[in-house]
């Protein structure tokens, strides 16, 4: 981490591969909701 | 692609992009429920029409 709390390559590396990993998960959870509400009640 | 953050600082990102995502994920399921008639369907369960006998 550079003196003014920016990040430098190597934290920009880690923290590319740790928010890209939770915007997956985010983006399987709501697959699987919208799966179920689908199955529940179609919408169009 | 990682080369965007750099410079960044983890926490304001994380909180800017949860705020963003929440706020509009509120504003869809609003819609959504609107469309699936959610709101009418509970306003009519508790709102049964008024029997004719009872009005004098």
């Amino acid at each position: 981490m550079s003196s003014n709390g920016g990040m430098n390559e190597e934290d920009a590396r880690r923290f590319h591969g740790q928010f890209m990993l939770g915007m997956t998960g985010f983006v399987a959870v709501a697959v699987v909701a919208h799966y179920l509400a689908w199955s529940w009640r179609p919408w169009f | 692609m990682h080369r965007v953050w750099i410079g960044l600082d983890p926490r304001q990102v994380l909180m800017g992009t949860f705020t963003f995502v929440a706020g509009t994920v509120l504003v869809l399921h609003i819609f959504a429920f609107g469309q699936f008639g959610w709101p009418k369907e509970l306003k009519a369960k508790h709102n049964p029409p008024a029997v004719a006998s009872a009005v004098r």
